[in-house]
């Protein structure tokens, strides 16, 4: 009986230690890598889910990185978005929750913690976050329906600009929805959702402009060809002319007769240019499933008309939604000016993707593709060659990307 | 030579042996609880052939037996033969005092805090499955919670987002939430809008709460991935009355009466329950979103009734039969942590009935029926239409879209019928070899949507679209005994169906939203097999396997039109379990007794659902697999007849197997990972002190006791930064409490405190809990144990 009891004692010891030596250590041991060490010259905000509920930000040395380290990643809530200034990332959660955080690129390839600001404290969320200077920048609160003015050098709060007010929404209501922002001459041309149901916005696309002199909401205008004006940061552009072209998400064509594509405010105007109107709903394929795009909401314009897009293919989604299986989503390239735009030879990738910028002569998509790998895929606007793998490897959903030139 | 010297010794052993005859032995032969005395027992000393039986006292004698050293058996029908080596002296009166251990003991499984281990409890730890057992007894007087009493058993961690009558996920063995099911009284407890909670269940009606491991008995009906809760209440046969009243730290207070009376003229007795809950749940916390905001948590109010009114009828043919009438109503307010919410509270009513019929011998001699069927209505109003949104320094904003909590209005008014048989058959093949178990669980669900404040605010009109889902689970199980019963197997296949019909709509495409009639049906098939072999008295292993199914929830399969989108494809969850137990236990003698268990387990889940989300609505999807595997061990030991002592700790890990990102053939680097946010090493311990008569008088019981808990360190997402940030904070935990009971324990006084040194607890990453409780419970009751 006694050998029993040993018996028994010895293997429980043997159990016990081994849940003791290997239960406390953690799962990977994330080595910062050499290739991943220097200065980071892109950025990227990526999204885990479903895997898990949260979300990185993960700096990758340069492009010749083959797979992305995520040893010096921060981490986020769900569905990052990150904009830049200098060295200087934002990360602006979205409808994850309305405090937004500051980074800054460090030498050794890592992202230190700089402070953090709450935006929005009724509804917890934050879309955009433009800066006019390393003294003053913009937060966007579209349900608190405020923009926030900080001081993004020290992060703190020095002014708001309520737009809880009738003049600004439709129908006698208040809540006008400021998303996505950008400033040209002095003036802060804010995109306005003016939601009659999340994520559905009322027809047409709303503008606000407020004077950065004053902070002072001057006026807003609208225009019935596109519907959803702007969203976060990269919904809209300024061309080699100093005209601003809107992104038009079209209430992501959940509702019939929005159409989505682009707007533009010409050089000098503080209207909707009437002569220009890139209708892209209403634009046909052959050679996509169905003819048809059904939105998009995000692109990138890279110079000399050419313009960068994702957009959400019906024809390829299953009869319920399925945004992981189902790869709906198509790289484009569009000319701006004469309002065409062709798929771009990229496997198609699936419903989350979203991340566009450039880098040298490259234009950088994050996408998830069937067979063909996850990452940034390149396409070379020299070569017009489309890469047909990842030029880095990243795992999860590439919400946004920045570059840097050092 | 040597043969001579052997007929020396020899001689002289002999001779010594037949000189003196005065000695005698005697004794008293106990059960191994040390409870009872044990007349009828068979007492033999080998060598002199001399025999007898203990008295109605358990008191045995021998005289004049020669001296010399003999072995002397004990044997008795039910219990396991005993045989003691003893040294007769010449010319002392011997004494042999002897505890017998019953079969049901010598198979016992795991977890009791106590020595006196009723035979209910036995019968549930001789199954070859793992399986730890709570004695209510233990709990009939404690002012806590559940929850705190699950929360310190091995391999079972509870994670709660706030206090009383919050979400709770009950996690066992890295599986959780749905995965694990919950029993009443070996039926599923969860009502299909998770109204109502484990916490709901008052505690000094437990009689046991059974955990099982990674694998459930054949007669559970349910479904579930291996892991459930069997919430057993009291049965009392006479009448009896129990009032209590418990309070506890943030304005919570949980009122109780029951009464039972036998009717004579009726034959019938009729039992009469009434209880409660109210919860202001106002504890201060730290926001986990804003930095230096403390939130006074005041929008968290929980008030909730329940009633039961049951007849049990006395009648010749069933052994059992009654029915019971069930009602509940509770309202509960939702706290904000991101932002204020104000107004935003749900409304759940139930009214239900629930007969049940037992027989032993039905229409055969040896054919054993079960059966108890439940028609519920449940009636539920998520009431979420406030016109403004809140933070938490005072300020309001206009609502953009209505809903507080949503981003829709809500009024619901939504009904669901929900309609339950359970029927088991139970053939005794060859009677305590051999049985056959038939089992058939047969669960209807139809719910009901309405929700005129959100079809106004979306501009639509699908309300009173009536959808419905039907799950049939059937099991046969052959129960065998081998080997004079020291090997035990129990061999069970099992058949799921699910059947989804009715109308739906997806309110996901406001512009292109249409009704659909699913029509789906699916089946299933499941097996497992149990094992246990006693190596020795003490010593026993327990080795079991199973493939078994986690049917989809309603929710999961059709959503809830406005948020979450119905998938009407996702397929039900599957998992093939291993468990490899061993288990020691002995009495050292009535008062002293160790055991000692330890199990490893392997478990693989497939077609895992997951919630995935885009543009403000969700769906479930079929998108993972997970190898679950780990070790717990659990040493208790009663040191003597006042003093108790336990400890358990418990290792687990939940490793992402899926190999491919999901929708892709690229190998995802998150293939072999720990599964963010499950706990993986926590410990337990335990030190209990009880005595009679602490402070003189009589019928006096007092009982004081510790309990401490450690739950190391565990990540919200995956591990892939040197950042780590987001993780839920090792804690450290200890409870002290004490019990006193008067007049043999008719009035019964408790109080504790949870977490006496106020650490910081979360058990939910952003969900801070309240830190240190107090608690309190006063009970009267005529009920004996």
């Amino acid at each position: 009986m006694k050998k029993n009891l040993f018996s028994v004692l010895t293997a429980f010891m043997i159990i016990a230690a081994s849940v003791l030596f290997s239960g406390c250590s953690d799962d990977d041991d994330n080595n910062n890598s050499g290739e991943n060490s220097g200065k980071a010259k892109i950025v990227m905000s990526i999204d885990m889910e479903p895997n898990a509920s949260m979300g990185y930000i993960v700096p990758v040395k340069d492009i010749n990185v083959k797979t992305a380290s995520y040893s010096n990643a921060q981490e986020t809530y769900t569905c990052p978005y990150i904009t830049s200034y200098g060295n200087w990332i934002f990360y602006v959660p979205g409808s994850a929750n309305g405090t937004i955080t500051k980074y800054t690129r460090q030498e050794d390839g890592t992202l230190s913690v700089d402070g953090g600001l709450t935006i929005a404290a009724t509804t917890a969320m934050c879309v955009c976050v433009t800066v006019a200077s390393e003294t003053k920048a913009y937060a966007s609160a579209p349900l608190d329906n405020k923009i926030i003015i900080f001081n993004p050098a020290t992060m703190e709060k020095t002014g708001e600009i309520n737009l809880n007010d009738t003049k600004w929404g439709l129908n006698g209501t208040s809540t006008p929805n400021p998303l996505g922002m950008i400033i040209r001459e002095g003036k802060l041309y804010v995109g306005c959702g003016e939601f009659t149901q999340m994520p559905i916005t009322a027809p047409g696309a709303y503008m606000m402009i407020i004077d950065t002199e004053t902070d002072n909401p001057e006026k807003i205008f609208s225009d019935p060809r596109l519907s959803s004006a702007s969203m976060f940061n990269g919904g809209m552009f300024i061309d080699e002319n100093d005209d601003i072209y809107v992104t038009c998400w079209g209430s992501y064509g959940y509702s019939n007769g929005q159409k989505f594509g682009l707007l533009r405010i010409k050089n000098g105007e503080t209207e909707f240019d009437s002569n220009y109107c890139f209708n892209m709903s209403d634009m046909t394929f052959d050679n996509i499933e169905g003819g048809y795009f059904q939105y998009s909401i995000t692109n990138y314009y890279a110079g000399n008309g050419n313009l960068y897009v994702i957009a959400y293919c019906p024809g390829y989604a299953g009869e319920s939604p399925d945004y992981i299986n189902d790869k709906t989503n198509i790289c484009l390239k569009a000319n701006l000016y004469n309002c065409t735009m062709e798929p771009l030879a990229f496997p198609r990738t699936n419903g989350y993707s979203c991340a566009i910028s450039q880098y040298g002569d490259d234009i950088l998509f994050g996408l998830t593709t069937e067979s063909n790998g996850t990452g940034i895929f390149s396409y070379n606007q020299k070569t017009g060659k489309c890469s047909s793998s990842p030029i880095i490897n990243a795992q999860g959903t590439i919400m946004n990307i920045c570059t840097f030139d050092n | 030579m040597i043969k001579g010297r052997l007929i020396i010794l020899l001689m002289f052993f002999c001779t010594t042996a037949a000189t003196t005859k005065a000695q005698s032995l005697s004794g008293t032969v106990k059960d191994s609880t040390g409870n009872s005395l044990l007349p009828g027992v068979n007492v033999v000393i080998d060598g002199i052939k001399k025999g007898t039986a203990t008295n109605k006292n358990g008191f045995f004698s021998f005289r004049d037996i020669p001296e010399g050293i003999y072995n002397v058996r004990f044997s008795f029908i039910g219990m396991q033969t005993k045989t003691k080596r003893i040294k007769i002296k010449a010319g002392k009166k011997n004494i042999l005092n002897v505890y017998m251990i019953d079969n049901a003991t010598k198979l016992a499984g795991i977890s009791i805090t106590t020595k006196r281990e009723r035979k209910e409890i036995k019968e549930v730890k001789r199954q070859g499955i793992p399986v730890s057992v709570i004695d209510g007894k233990e709990l009939s007087a404690r002012g806590t919670t559940l929850q705190e009493v699950l929360n310190h058993q091995t391999g079972l961690k509870l994670r709660q987002t706030g206090g009383s009558g919050t979400k709770t996920q009950i996690n066992i063995r890295g599986l959780e939430g749905n995965r694990v099911q919950i029993y009443m009284d070996g039926y599923a407890l969860n009502t299909p809008d998770g109204s109502f909670s484990v916490d709901d269940v008052p505690l000094q009606f437990i009689d046991r709460i059974e955990v099982y491991k990674g694998i459930v008995p054949p007669e559970f009906g349910g479904d579930g991935l291996g892991s459930a809760i069997n919430i057993v209440t009291i049965d009392p046969e006479y009448g009896y009355y129990d009032a209590s009243m418990g309070i506890e730290s943030y304005g919570v207070y949980n009122p109780g009466f029951c009464i039972n009376h036998y009717f004579n003229k009726i034959k019938t007795a009729v039992t009469f329950f009434l209880g409660g809950k109210y919860a202001k749940n106002n504890y201060t916390m730290d926001s986990p979103y804003i930095q230096g905001l403390k939130i006074k948590r005041n929008h968290d109010k929980l008030k909730m009734k329940e009633f039961g009114l049951t007849f049990k009828f006395r009648n010749k043919y069933f052994n059992k039969s009654e029915i019971e009438i069930v009602g509940y109503k509770s309202k509960k307010e939702t706290q904000g942590i991101k932002t204020n919410i104000k107004y935003t509270h749900a409304e759940v009513w139930t009214l239900g009935a629930n007969p049940k019929l037992e027989k032993k011998g039905f229409l055969l001699p040896d054919l054993d029926l079960k059966f108890s069927g439940m028609v519920t209505y449940s009636h539920t109003c998520l009431n979420d239409t406030s016109s403004y949104l809140f933070d938490f320094y005072g300020n309001k904003t206009v609502n953009t879209y209505g809903g507080e909590s949503g981003y829709v209005p809500n009024l619901s008014d939504d009904g669901l019928w929900d309609y339950r048989s359970d029927l088991n058959l139970k053939y005794h093949l060859i009677r305590d070899k051999m049985d056959i178990n038939i089992n058939n669980s047969s669960r209807y669900v139809v719910r009901t949507e309405r929700d005129t404040a959100a079809d106004t605010f979306l501009g639509t009109n699908y309300s009173g679209l009536k959808s419905h889902i039907l799950n049939v689970i059937s099991s046969v199980a052959v129960q065998n005994k081998w080997f004079g019963g020291r090997l035990s197997s129990v061999i069970t296949g099992r058949h799921y169906l699910i059947n989804i019909g009715g109308t739906n709509v997806n309110l996901a495409y406001p512009g292109d939203a249409h009704p659909t009639h699913p029509d789906n049906t699916g089946n299933y098939l499941g097996y497992s097999l149990a094992l246990r072999y006693d190596l020795t008295e003490s010593l026993l292993i327990k080795l079991a396997a199973e493939h078994n199914y986690r049917l989809p929830k309603y929710e999961e399969i059709l959503g809830d039109r406005i948020t979450t989108i119905a998938n009407t494809e996702l397929k039900p969850e599957n998992a093939y379990n291993l468990n490899l137990g061993i288990l020691y236990d002995k009495y050292y003698n009535s008062d002293s007794r160790i055991q000692i268990e330890s199990n490893i387990y392997l478990d693989k889940i497939q077609n895992m659902m997951f919630l995935t989300s885009i543009l403000c609505y969700s769906k479930y999807e079929n998108i993972g697999k997970a190898l679950l595997y780990g070790a717990d061990a659990e040493i208790k030991y009663d040191i003597n007849k006042n003093w108790y002592a336990s400890v358990n700790g418990t290792w687990q890990k939940s490793i992402n197997y899926s190999k491919y990102v999901p929708g892709t053939n690229t190998v995802s680097t998150l293939y072999k990972k720990q599964i963010p946010h499950i706990p993986v090493l926590f410990f337990n311990w335990t030190a209990d002190y009880r005595k009679n008569n602490l402070f003189g008088g009589k019928g006096q019981y007092a009982r004081i006791y510790y309990e401490g808990g450690y739950t190391d360190k565990y990540y919200y997402g995956y591990q892939l930064t040197n950042n780590k940030s987001y993780k839920i904070p090792t804690v450290c935990s200890h409870t002290l409490g004490f019990e006193y009971g008067l007049k043999n324990r008719t009035i019964l006084f408790g109080a504790e405190c949870h977490n006496i040194f106020n650490a910081k607890e979360i058990t939910n990453f952003n969900y801070p809990l309240p830190g240190r409780i107090f608690r309190a419970k006063i009970r009267f009751t005529s009920i004996k144990w």
